[in-house]
């Protein structure tokens, strides 16, 4: 890189903050004629630690490379630039995401996640761990109980392949629903309690992979780092992905859940959702994702039939520059006046170097799926690093 | 102008409930839901009619504690009653009750705990789960 270059990007790191993040769950990748997640993640369902192919392809198809190459990716790409070899079965991974409010007289930063990551692949056996740290938020995952700072776990499991495409987990996981994604504010993500930021539960599940298809069926048993145990929800969680080719995926999910007292409501809760979703490229360097699940919830005996939407449309003019809009729309009831809330936005994401980024949110509407939420403006401005 | 538009996009104050705890005198620590939709919090959900009164009064939220003070010492000289159950919000705090209608009282309810290590209602620790996944998959590799 020019020395220019290092220095715009010194820059960019230095005005957010010294935030880096995390290899993520990109489903824009079906533009670059990935459907499937399990080349680039050791869970085959996407997010989490990378394969080495997956941050083979970080350092390939990912960042902006300013007309030159970058050296041999194999090495750069690998645990700490390739400065610590590793057993071939073992997977180490550092996940950095943070971001600032630069809200005048009360500017904040907030770390998102600081994740070691450990997955280990010998044989027929995987087992994949995360533990880190939160400024704010992430209440699901923590293992420590403070008003701020606190330790996280947000997955931990192992599983067995038994043949070529199946897998058996056990563990804590990301919920298999909808299209996997770290856009935790989506309220395709939020309505139906399936972000991987941490909503991950307990369970065993069952999935199975193959170039055209991936499905997976989870039972929940409960997220144990909430007590008592009437908070925690059990039930399922499945979805099947069918790639009609290598630009065009589209996919059904199914999830039910119940607890005996809800984390929000306080009173017992049973809820379902059921959806569908696509991902498509109708062009080089161009994706739509969308996505629409019905939801159906009980509430003390009080039932409601709500929607949650979703679209996001992605271009990628360069290589590693992503300028996307989104718009989206939800309904707990559809049925009550005023309860539906939308938002619409856009932003820019530039993977600007080897295994960083940063990406400014800008929009109108309503932060996640609250019934009467407030449509204001909303500006987000966060970069991602890992190791 | 444009920073002024940057919002955050969740867990807006989660320093609110331990400071109103303590502004209000309460018995225990209220839920989000005092202010917001859900215990999820975040920009835009403040729909509960106290949290609307707090913010009618100057709160803005982003966890800044001067602002919540003077909205909750200007909400008690109003002597607000968000539910008009002739109990003003704040002597209701002060009874660990909900000022909310239909609200209940916090200090009563079950209300849930997040983490491990203080979680004594858990019959396993997560940590154990951890330690156990992690044990067989080493095990497993070593046998072979």
């Amino acid at each position: 890189m020019r020395p220019r270059l290092h220095a715009l990007a010194a820059f960019l790191v230095a005005l957010v903050g010294l935030f880096p993040s995390p290899a993520a769950a990109y489903p824009w990748m079906v533009q670059h004629g990935y459907t499937a997640c399990a080349q680039c993640h050791v869970d085959p369902s996407g997010a989490g630690t990378l394969t080495d192919y997956g941050r083979g392809q970080g350092e390939i198809l990912l960042r902006t490379h300013y007309g030159k190459e970058q050296g041999d990716p194999e090495k750069i790409s690998q645990f700490l630039f390739g400065a610590v070899q590793l057993p071939e079965a073992l997977q180490l991974q550092a996940d950095v995401r943070g971001m600032v409010i630069p809200q005048p007289g009360n500017v904040r930063a907030i770390l998102m996640q600081g994740d070691v990551r450990a997955a280990v692949q010998a044989g027929l056996f995987t087992a994949s761990a995360s533990v880190g740290a939160v400024s704010e938020g992430g209440q699901n995952a923590w293992l420590s109980s403070n008003d701020k700072w606190n330790l996280v776990a947000r997955e931990y499991w192992a599983a067995v392949s038994p043949a070529k495409g199946l897998m058996i987990k056990g563990g804590r996981m990301n919920l298999p629903f909808g299209i996997r994604t770290e856009d935790h504010i989506l309220y395709v993500r939020s309505a139906t309690g399936t972000t991987i930021n941490d909503d991950q539960q307990l369970g065993l599940a069952v999935s199975y992979g193959t170039r055209k298809l991936r499905a997976e069926v989870m039972g929940i048993a409960g997220n144990l780092q909430v007590s008592p145990d009437v908070f925690r929800k059990r039930g399922y969680s499945a979805m099947v992905a069918y790639a009609v080719n290598k630009r065009f995926e589209i996919g059904a999910s199914s999830m039910f859940t119940r607890s005996e007292l809800d984390t929000d409501t306080l009173a017992p809760r049973g809820q379902m959702a059921h959806g569908i979703f696509t991902r498509a490229s109708p062009f080089e360097k161009f994706s739509v994702l969308a996505e629409a699940d019905l939801l159906l919830d009980n509430q003390d005996g009080e039932r409601f039939t709500g929607v949650a939407t979703a679209a996001v449309l992605d271009y990628e003019p360069v290589q590693g520059l992503h300028v996307f809009g989104l718009g989206e729309y939800c309904a707990q009831s559809l049925s009550a006046e005023g309860d539906a809330v939308w938002r619409g936005g856009g932003g820019v994401q530039w993977f600007f170097a080897s295994r960083a980024d940063i990406r400014l949110d800008g929009g109108y509407g309503t932060i996640f799926c609250t019934p009467g939420g407030e449509a204001r403006p909303y500006g987000l401005l966060q970069a991602h690093f890992y190791l | 102008m444009l920073l002024s538009l940057f919002v955050v996009s969740a867990w807006a104050s989660p320093n609110y409930p331990a400071e109103l705890e303590t502004l209000a005198g309460m018995p225990c620590l209220p839920t989000c839901t005092v202010c917001h939709a859900s215990n999820s919090g975040g920009t835009g959900t403040v729909t509960a009619a106290f949290g609307v009164a707090l913010m009618e009064r100057g709160l803005t939220g982003l966890g800044a504690v001067d602002v919540l003070t003077s909205a909750f010492d200007t909400l008690v000289t109003d002597a607000v009653d968000s539910d008009g159950d002739g109990t003003f919000d704040a002597d209701e705090l002060a009874a660990g009750e909900d000022p909310n209608p239909d609200g209940v009282a916090f200090c009563d309810t079950l209300t849930p705990t997040y983490g491990c290590f203080n979680a004594a209602q858990s019959p396993i620790s997560a940590l154990g789960v951890l330690g156990g996944l992690l044990a067989v998959a080493f095990g497993r590799r070593r046998a072979s």
